[in-house]
């Protein structure tokens, strides 16, 4: 995903909170859940995802974004 | 249960926003062949009440309640969002999904104030349909539909037929619209634990989830080159995840698609 963003050069950059902790259990799932809301509530938007789509090993990553006007 | 987990943060991070809209696309892929041809309707489906309150309880051993909830309010609210999404999409008619033969006053509730909010469109068709009726008329004539407003587990449901008869979890994309808050997601939220780590997910989903996002940020030219060059490599054919029936790997399929974008320029 973001690599595509990347090669079209989209201006945004990401803030990006990995939340399979949260889904397993982690003993810092709350404060993943929290940073998740915080992050959201910060930046009004965020797209969200399979990381595994991605071909990475976690299970769902988050991913908020801050607008960079053009 | 790892699904029932990721489920909870996911219910738990709509009602802590109020990201109380979940709109799902359901519309044929040009060049991926399905059963049912000109299929294009919307999904809307209200996202923090109904069957998941989160309120249940056993009141004596092997009794369990739970709460479906149904407001005025909230069913206000996410018809008003169906009927002004249909006026600025352009699309037809809204069809209130429910089961208020039998549950009278929650879903009867649903489908009078829907009802009573669709005569502030009159340019707008508007009718009800039964949730059963509304699943078995989706998989034999879904043609027929152009919004749904549905409450909370009516709306997973029909997301999920939906999402089979153009293709399946992998290639449909969905956003969560609060009052002021957007997140987009994949329109099924499977987590897909099945092919995990076997780097066949289908990342046509989120690459399109993306690309909403982008046209609600007004990047529409990003929006339109990368959905472009995701439709251009599944209209192809030669690259496909196993879903689709192909057998390439989510990074080949990925770098069909930068590459793709190279070449559209």
């Amino acid at each position: 995903m973001r690599e595509i963003f990347k090669a079209d050069n989209v201006p945004i950059e990401w803030e990006q909170i990995d939340v399979s902790g949260v889904e397993s259990g982690d003993v810092n799932s709350d404060a993943l859940f929290r940073e998740s809301i915080a992050s959201l509530k910060r930046n009004k938007i965020g797209l969200k995802g399979m990381n595994d789509a991605m071909g990475s090993r976690s299970k769902v990553s988050q991913s908020q974004v801050s607008y960079t006007p053009r | 249960m790892t699904r029932s987990g990721h489920n909870s943060f996911n219910v738990a991070l709509r009602q802590e926003l109020d990201i109380y809209a979940s709109v799902v696309l359901i519309k044929n892929i040009p060049g991926y062949e399905t059963r049912h041809k000109n299929v294009d309707f919307a999904i809307i489906r209200e996202n923090t009440e109904g069957e998941y309150s989160g309120l249940e309880h056993q009141s004596v051993e092997g009794v369990v309640e739970s709460l479906k909830i149904i407001t005025r309010a909230k069913s206000e609210r996410i018809a008003k969002f169906a009927y002004a999404f249909a006026l600025a999409n352009n699309r037809k008619k809204v069809t209130c999904v429910h089961k208020a033969n039998i549950m009278k006053l929650a879903d009867g509730l649903f489908r009078n104030t829907v009802k009573k909010v669709g005569e502030d469109y009159p340019t707008i068709e508007n009718n009800d349909m039964i949730v059963d009726n509304a699943s078995m008329q989706c998989v034999s004539r879904p043609q027929q539909f152009d919004v749904m407003v549905l409450p909370n587990l009516y709306g997973s449901i029909l997301s999920n037929i939906g999402a089979g008869l153009v293709g399946g979890a992998g290639v449909v994309p969905g956003c969560n619209m609060g009052r002021e808050v957007s997140l987009f997601e994949p329109g099924c939220r499977h987590v897909g634990l099945d092919i995990k780590g076997k780097h066949q997910a289908n990342p046509t989903a989120l690459l399109l989830s993306g690309s909403m996002m982008l046209r609600h940020l007004g990047l529409d030219e990003h929006a339109n080159r990368i959905s472009k060059a995701v439709y251009d490599v599944i209209a192809d054919g030669k690259v496909r995840t196993r879903d689709m029936g192909g057998n390439s790997t989510t990074e080949e399929f990925t770098r069909s698609i930068l590459d793709t974008l190279e070449r559209n320029g």
